[in-house]
Formats: C-alpha cells, sequence, structure tokens
C-alpha cells in the first residue's frame, strides 16, 4: 500500500433510491489510489448498485468525487466493469471489435478508431492471453475468456482507476490466476482497482483495502485491520452463528 | 416499366425498413414498429386537427412526435411500476391508437381513412403518381420518397455505426463512457417512427411491420457481425420484394400482403437450413466418435 495515499474517491451520504426504495444505504468514505480494493456484502447489499452509481448508470443522492471533481470532468480516467451476464452474448461481434468499444469514449460519434486505437485494442487482446480468439464471434467464448475480454477492453481505455462488478464469477482456475497477475500488474502502473468480490477467502492475499457493506457501510479499511471476524459478523449475518467456514477461519 | 417502378420502389423501403428493423431487435425492441405503426394514427390525427392538411411533411412531424411518445410513455411506465417493458409497449400504443379514433369520430369523422389503404397501402398505383419538374417526368413520386428515406438511413447508420453499436450491444457501458444511451435510443427511435410513416402511404401496415422485423430477425441466425447482418438483413428484404411481386403476380393478390408472406418463408427456409446443417454435422461427429 501506498505510505502518502492520495484521495481517490470520496463519498458523502452517497445512496441510491429507486422507485421509493432504498437500494443503497447512504454511506461515505474515502478511498486511496494505487491499491486493489474489495467491495464484499451479502446478496443485496447494493454492491454492483455502488458501482452503477458511481459511473451514473443510475441515479443517486448525495456527494461523489474523483480526485476531487466530479464524474464528468475525469470519466475517461475510469473504466467500469459489468457483471457477465449484463450483454447479450449472442450480439453480433467479435472479440477485437468488443475490446475497440473502449477506446469510443475518445471518438466523436462520426469519428472512426485511428490505427493506434487499433494497436492498443490487439496489444490488450494479447495481454489477456486472447489474441488466438481475436476474430471470434463473443458467443464462442467461455466464461473466462469473455471476462477476461471485458478486462481487455478496459485496459484500452488506459483508465487510471478500473471499477470491476464480478471479474472472478464463472472463471476457472487458468483466468483466475492470469487475472490476479495482471492486477498486480496494474498496480505497479500506478492504477487503482476496486472489485466487488464474492470469494472471501481470496481477501486476504490479494486485496489492499476492504469496503464491507450490508445495508449501509459496516467497515472500510486495510484489510490487516479491517478484514476482522467482528466486521465480518457484522457483514455476513448469516455465517453467524453456526455455518461454516466461520469468519475467524477466512481471516487467518 | 410499370412493373419496375414497384419492384424498385419497394425494395428501396424494404431496405430502409430492414436497416432500422435489425437495430431495433439487437435492442430487444422489435415490436416497437408494430406499437409505432398504430400510435402514428394519433400524431397523424392531431397533425391534421392542428395543420388542417394530409401533406407528407405535416404527417411527418406528428407521427415522429407520435413515435417518440409511444417510447418514452411506455419506457417511463415500465420504470416507474413493475409493469414489464412489452406490457407497458402494448398497453400505451393501443391506448394511442384508441384514443385516435375517439378524436377522429369527434373532430375529424370527415378525413379520408381508407382502412384498407392503411393496412395494404397503393404500391399498384405508385407509378401513377408522378412527380413533374419545369415540365419534366422525373418518376413516381413515392420513388424519390423511398429513395431519399433509404439515403437518410444509410447516413445515420453509416456515420453514427460504432454509437448505433456501442449502444445497442451495451447501454451501460456506453453511459459509463460518458456516452448518452438515452440520446441514441430516442434517435434511433425517431428514426424508425421517420421511416414507417414514410414507408406506410406506400406499403401499408402489414409490410412496414414485416419488414422491419423479418428480415433483420433473418439475418441474426446467420450473421456473426453487426455489418454482415445489415447487409443480409436488405438482400433478403430484396429478395422478399422480387418474389412477393412474382407471387402477386401469379395468384392475383394484394402486393403488399405477397411481400409480407415471402419474406415469413424466407425466414422459415433459412431456419429449416440451419437446423439441417446443424443436424447433419451432429450426425457426423456421432459417426466419427462411434
Amino acid at each position: 500500500m501506498n505510505s502518502t495515499p492520495i484521495d481517490l474517491l470520496k463519498l458523502k451520504d452517497f445512496g441510491v433510491r429507486l422507485n421509493h426504495k432504498e437500494i443503497l444505504t447512504p454511506l461515505s468514505l474515502t478511498l486511496a489510489a494505487k491499491q486493489k480494493i474489495a467491495i464484499i456484502g451479502p446478496n443485496g447489499a447494493g454492491k454492483s448498485t455502488l458501482l452503477k452509481a458511481l459511473m451514473g448508470i443510475v441515479p443517486s443522492q448525495g456527494q461523489a468525487d474523483f480526485w476531487g471533481q466530479k464524474l464528468t470532468r475525469v470519466q475517461q480516467r475510469i473504466a467500469y466493469i459489468p457483471q457477465r451476464e449484463e450483454v447479450d452474448w449472442n450480439f453480433p461481434i467479435n472479440a477485437y471489435e468488443l475490446v475497440l468499444m473502449g477506446r469510443q469514449g475518445q471518438l466523436r460519434f462520426w469519428q472512426r478508431p485511428t490505427s493506434q486505437d487499433r494497436k492498443l485494442a490487439t496489444e490488450n487482446i494479447e495481454r489477456v492471453g486472447l489474441s488466438d480468439l481475436m476474430k471470434e464471434p463473443i458467443s464462442y467464448l467461455s466464461g473466462g475468456q469473455k471476462q477476461r475480454l471485458f478486462i481487455a477492453r478496459a485496459l484500452c481505455q488506459q483508465a487510471d482507476l478500473l471499477l470491476m462488478d464480478e471479474p472472478f464469477a464463472g472463471v476457472d482456475q487458468t483466468s483466475e490466476t492470469l487475472i490476479f497477475k495482471l492486477f498486480d500488474e496494474l498496480i505497479t502502473q500506478g492504477k487503482t482497482l476496486i472489485c466487488v468480490h464474492h470469494d472471501l477467502a481470496r481477501i486476504p492475499q490479494h486485496f489492499d483495502w476492504v469496503v464491507q457493506l450490508n445495508h449501509g457501510l459496516i467497515a472500510s479499511g486495510p484489510v490487516k485491520e479491517s478484514f476482522t471476524a467482528a466486521n465480518l459478523a457484522k457483514t455476513f449475518p448469516h455465517f453467524w452463528p453456526g455455518i461454516s467456514p466461520q469468519p475467524e477461519a477466512l481471516t487467518q | 416499366m410499370y412493373e419496375l417502378w414497384i419492384v424498385i420502389t419497394a425494395a428501396l423501403m424494404a431496405v430502409s425498413c430492414a436497416l432500422v428493423g435489425s437495430l431495433l431487435i439487437l435492442r430487444r425492441m422489435a415490436m416497437l414498429g408494430d406499437a409505432i405503426s398504430h400510435s402514428v394514427l394519433l400524431g397523424i390525427v392531431i397533425s391534421y386537427l392542428l395543420f388542417e392538411t394530409l401533406a407528407l411533411p405535416a404527417l411527418l412531424l406528428g407521427a415522429l412526435l407520435a413515435g417518440l411518445v409511444t417510447a418514452w410513455l411506455s419506457t417511463a411506465i415500465s420504470q416507474h411500476s413493475i409493469i414489464q417493458p412489452d406490457a407497458s409497449l402494448g398497453l400505451v400504443f393501443i391506448w394511442m391508437f384508441a384514443l385516435a379514433l375517439v378524436l377522429i369520430a369527434l373532430f375529424a369523422d370527415h378525413i379520408h381513412l381508407d382502412h384498407h389503404h392503411i393496412v395494404f397501402g397503393e404500391m399498384a398505383f405508385l407509378p401513377f403518381e408522378r412527380w413533374q419538374w419545369f415540365g419534366y417526368d422525373l418518376g413516381p413520386r413515392a420513388f424519390w420518397t423511398a429513395l431519399v428515406l433509404l439515403i437518410l438511413n444509410l447516413s445515420i447508420i453509416v456515420f453514427a455505426f460504432d454509437r448505433l453499436q456501442l449502444t445497442s450491444f451495451a447501454p451501460s457501458f456506453a453511459i459509463s463512457l460518458g456516452i448518452s444511451a438515452t440520446v441514441w435510443h430516442y434517435g434511433l427511435v425517431s428514426l424508425v417512427s421517420i421511416t414507417a410513416v414514410a414507408a406506410f402511404d406506400l406499403m401499408g401496415s402489414i409490410l412496414v411491420v414485416a419488414f422491419l422485423v423479418i428480415p433483420g430477425a433473418t439475418a441474426y441466425l446467420l450473421s456473426q457481425r453487426l455489418k454482415a447482418m445489415l447487409w443480409i438483413a436488405s438482400l433478403y428484404a430484396i429478395a422478399a420484394v422480387i418474389l412477393g411481386f412474382g407471387l402477386a403476380w401469379w395468384l392475383d393478390t394484394a402486393l403488399s400482403a405477397a411481400m409480407a408472406v415471402m419474406s415469413g418463408v424466407l425466414l422459415i427456409i433459412t431456419l429449416g437450413i440451419l437446423k439441417m446443417r446443424a443436424y447433419i454435422q451432429g450426425y457426423q461427429v456421432n459417426q466419427s466418435k462411434s
């Protein structure tokens, strides 16, 4: 972790209400740059909604500042990776075209991608190990390959902050190892990763900071201090009592 | 020459419908064309009541607004209630259609709205309504309408291809890039409304709805890239026009209905070939294993 953290994201009473229903309980927190941040919590805690609200995909209340500025001023510095099932994988495009979409934010609607944009797309497909499948329709890809493709598209955006919604869902061991390795490379390049994550056993090994949600903020802090049995018991009340694995086992 | 004008004009209209229809299918909005084909009557009636004319520009304006209101109202209802998007679209268009009938009965009972004309169009008569320019005969007026419509649709799709592809495939991701998926959604709805109303007069509502849905759906079965899908949909639309013209000539029946029937026949044949190919491939794999 960086010893002199820069405020990357500052939330103040940031929440989401849709149709008079509270989807994300307002929360306030500050996150520093250049680290791997996990957002954990039970189903319905509002983890995915938090990422969508941060990107302006769903309307939100309260304040959210990135690097001290509003989203619209820094949108091109942030890449969002949605959940895999949010798109139609039978859509008629190939892997390369999907990755090239990452450059759209830099182009006017009548502009075509430049040779530099195309080079970036090719390089990033290679970086996630999918260069053999570049011309394949996206419907032919496996779950792990689809997730890696999403990551390649985010890399193509050349963003400083990556917001990822369950990038490991349905991913095999090979893809998981490759993605974690990529995370480490991105951190050394000064990027920040915020990742909705379900596999609690991987948190101590792979993440620096953990945000715990369950109808509001339970805790936000460095993994070593915040990923405690007490906090996990509050975040996942169903772990307690009697259901394994117990929070103590996960934090060891 | 008479027959050729009909086939060329119908083909131009059919390609316009197939292009925007393909995008509707990818956005799971295929029934929007059907909805607009009904709700557009309200736009036509209101524009008639305001401008007291049945001239094409006034009708286009009315239809454009009706199309936008249909899309906006159905989205608003499904977003602010638990009613599903398809149900909200269904209730909005039929309500607008009914309201149009009430308005006609109240204020415009004397307008000549020929039911047969609306459903089947007047394709057989299109070569007779000519466009004269300083005494020169430039051909049927409908041909020029169809040509302008196709140029409009093609220009927008070619210029904004990447944006249309992105916002159709991943609207949430587009928003995360700072691109308004809503603007592109209503842009496409506008284009569909304009295309539908310009095509109604010639083709009738049956054929417009058929060409908005069937060539795109057929092309979706065969395509692995959006550009290919648009090309294939256009070719299927042209083939349906030619085969439909032949069928109508052979059976001496309505041109629009025959073209719509042939469009469906082409879809069934394509589906049958694909199923048969999959069956043969599966059989060959099983043979090689045993």
